[in-house]
């Protein structure tokens, strides 16, 4: 892991101070609200509809047990003894008063953590695979490029002030497991044919209110000029990026307005001027990341645990705990966890302070003291042993951690909604726990196989709703809460934006309503289609004359 | 006229707090002082600006309220009964005294309302 130079350690404890004499001055009058809002935001510190909320930043979604146990006593001693994953690897919380926010940044700067660049308009927590360094498919581990990029990027002078927020994303694999090709900047790492390490990059991705799918600037940027071009495309976008409507302000609209020819013309020869300056990432430079991320010292195992085998045979809930959350590993012997945070009990994302305690103790235990957390709001045990699986699956179960739901219908991203948000319409949460409660059965689960339903609760889209095979976008119809439905939409590598099927349903049908579409998808799917599979070869017509039959009637 | 009351989020805990009689801000709603006149309204939002500026609120303004049959008065916004009686999904973090409140698993009406107390 990465761990804080003198730099960083210096750093962050004069920003702490600084706030700490910001707070001060906004308490005593001297800042009025309009002064402090932005510096606040600077600080991750939002005003939301019921208390102050703040973000702490997870660079790339990977942190430490010992991290993990703080953000336990942080959720105890200032917040409501919860915290809340979200879909940028981050962790907000959402109780903290005003006056005790400069001790507990104080309190994380001990361990390493801050929440600067998450809120504002500037480069935002940069996200990886969530899988990186352990997984078999991916050509380098992405968090070596995450950490040359939160580097460069954060308090980079001349993007502090964007026109608007800016999101990057790293991924080495084709399998896309942070919905890279919806990011301001989506980074594929690859190799060439003479075994060069490049990035593919891919800009003007986003959601919110104008979705689009990122588009390709350059197929192969040379490892060490990333940071040049990335430069290159942020200063022709900080430039000419639209700052006359805040809802126009992306890179995104830059790329539609402009042309993606015109665009990488303009980048191009911003980056031949740049190109050869001190932005060039020296080998020896890379070299020195790379060793933070060094390969844990694993030891020498069999392919296949003979225990773990048979413990499978033996028990059908571990054996589909394994089915449903382990993933291979590239290491002989060792496999992937995913802990789902989608569980009966709390909303999807949320964990309490005793959960984070035993986590950050489970995860000393099995997992090198690491714990990745994922942009589908739950967290991963990178590298654990075959043979300690069923421990940890047992333990997991007493802390109600053991949920083997990952990448079904129950495993939601899902936006705080209007139970917490300023911005939202409707509420997110309550309708993910009635979904949970419909699809409680495992069983059902399971038959249904992969199925992404995500929720927004407006048309921010923080629940990442267009990319859902479901997705769900909350609506104030007069006050009530009503939820248009999208379906066909993929944040993976087969990346798709959802289509609005028809009209909106109100809270008391919503859930009937999916019910219905995916009663639907069972009827007439092939063996092995996954929901969006059975759409798209079918297309939405089908969908829309099940979900709305008065129609029909109306045109027989 | 209608009815209203007076809130705002408090400065050094962020908490929703709502303007009583005295022109104290209360935690809770139905200790909140309901303005039944346009000049009442005016004055008492003059008061909360002033709140503002002494680093006691942010951001005050007045919603709208309605009377139920016990005599208590409601917000008829959607929002704004969520920011007065807490989320719905945290058993923990629910203002206590508004039965109902949470009971949206089985029931998706009991804070749904548009007018009625």
């Amino acid at each position: 892991m990465y761990r804080y130079d003198e730099f960083d350690r210096k750093f962050v404890n004069e920003r702490v101070a600084e706030f700490r004499g910001q707070v001060a001055r906004r308490m005593s009058g001297e800042l009025s609200e309009e002064e402090f809002r932005p510096l606040r935001l600077m600080n991750g510190l939002y005003l939301q509809l019921h208390a102050y909320m703040l973000r702490v930043a997870i660079p790339y979604g990977t942190f430490s047990a010992v991290q993990m146990r703080k953000l336990a006593q942080i959720a105890r001693t200032y917040d409501r003894g919860y915290g809340h994953f979200t879909t940028r690897q981050n962790i907000q919380f959402n109780w903290p008063k005003l006056e005790d926010v400069p001790n507990l940044l104080a309190e994380l700067a001990d361990v390493e953590m801050h929440a600067i660049q998450t809120s504002g308009n500037c480069i935002r927590n940069v996200t990886a695979d969530p899988y990186a360094g352990a997984v078999v498919d991916e050509v380098d581990d992405s968090r070596i490029w995450a950490e040359i990029v939160r580097q460069w990027s954060t308090l980079h002078p001349e993007f502090t002030f964007l026109g608007r927020k800016f999101k990057i994303a790293v991924s080495a694999s084709d399998y896309d497991r942070a919905v890279v090709r919806f990011h301001d900047i989506g980074l594929f790492i690859k190799k060439n044919d003479a075994g060069e390490t490049g990035f593919e990059v891919w800009i003007g991705g986003g959601l919110g209110r104008t979705p689009m799918i990122g588009k390709i600037s350059n197929e192969f940027v040379p490892a060490e000029d990333l940071l040049s071009y990335l430069e290159a495309v942020l200063r022709v976008y900080n430039m000419n990026g639209r700052r006359d409507n805040k809802y126009k302000a992306r890179i995104k609209i830059l790329v539609h307005e402009t042309g993606l020819d015109e665009l990488r013309a303009q980048i191009d020869a911003e980056w031949a001027a740049i190109k050869d300056s001190a932005l060039k990432v020296p080998e020896y430079e890379i070299e020195r990341i790379r060793a933070y991320f060094a390969p844990p010292p694993f030891e020498t195992l069999d392919a296949v645990d003979r225990g773990f085998e048979t413990k499978k045979f033996e028990k059908p809930e571990f054996s589909r705990w394994v089915n449903g959350n382990i993933v291979a590993h590239k290491q002989a012997g060792y496999a992937i966890v995913n802990i789902s945070l989608k569980t009966d009990d709390l909303p999807p994302g949320d964990i309490t302070a005793d959960q984070m305690d035993d986590l950050a103790d489970l995860a000393e235990i099995y997992s090198f003291n690491e714990i990745r957390a994922t942009h589908e709001q739950n967290l991963v045990f990178a590298h654990v042993k075959q043979s300690e699986l069923y421990e940890l699956w047992r333990e997991l179960g007493e802390i109600g951690l053991a949920m083997p739901n990952i990448g079904k219908v129950t495993d939601m991203i899902v936006c705080p909604g209007l139970d917490y948000c300023g911005l939202a319409n409707t509420r997110s949460i309550p309708v993910a726990q009635r979904i949970s409660k419909r699809y409680a059965d495992l069983d059902r689960q399971f038959d249904l196989g992969e199925l992404k339903l995500k929720i927004s609760g407006c048309i921010n889209a923080c629940g990442h709703h267009h990319v859902g095979h479901i997705g769900l976008l909350g609506v104030d119809r007069r006050g009530e809460e009503f939820y248009q439905i999208t379906l066909g939409g993929s944040g993976a590598e087969d990346a798709a934006i959802g289509s609005i099927i028809g009209p909106a349903f109100s809270s008391a049908d919503i859930v009937d309503a999916v019910e219905e579409l995916i009663n639907f998808y069972v009827e007439i799917r092939n063996q092995g289609e996954r929901f969006l599979d059975t759409y798209r070869r079918v297309g939405a017509a089908p969908f829309k004359s099940r979900l709305y039959p008065e129609k029909l009637d109306a045109a027989a | 006229m209608k009815h209203h009351v007076i809130t705002a989020n408090r400065l050094n805990d962020g908490l929703v707090v709502f303007m009583g009689k005295d022109g104290c801000w209360e935690n809770s709603i139905l200790d909140a002082q309901v303005l039944e006149t346009d000049e009442t309204l005016k004055i008492r939002l003059a008061l909360a600006n002033a709140a503002e500026q002494a680093q006691i609120v942010v951001g005050p303004y007045e919603i709208e309220v309605s009377e139920n049959d016990k005599g208590e008065f409601r917000p008829l916004r959607f929002r704004e009964r969520i920011r007065a009686y807490g989320p719905t999904t945290h058993a923990d973090f629910a203002i206590q005294d508004v039965p109902g409140h949470l009971t949206h698993l089985d029931d998706v009406s009991p804070v749904y309302f548009n007018g009625v107390g």
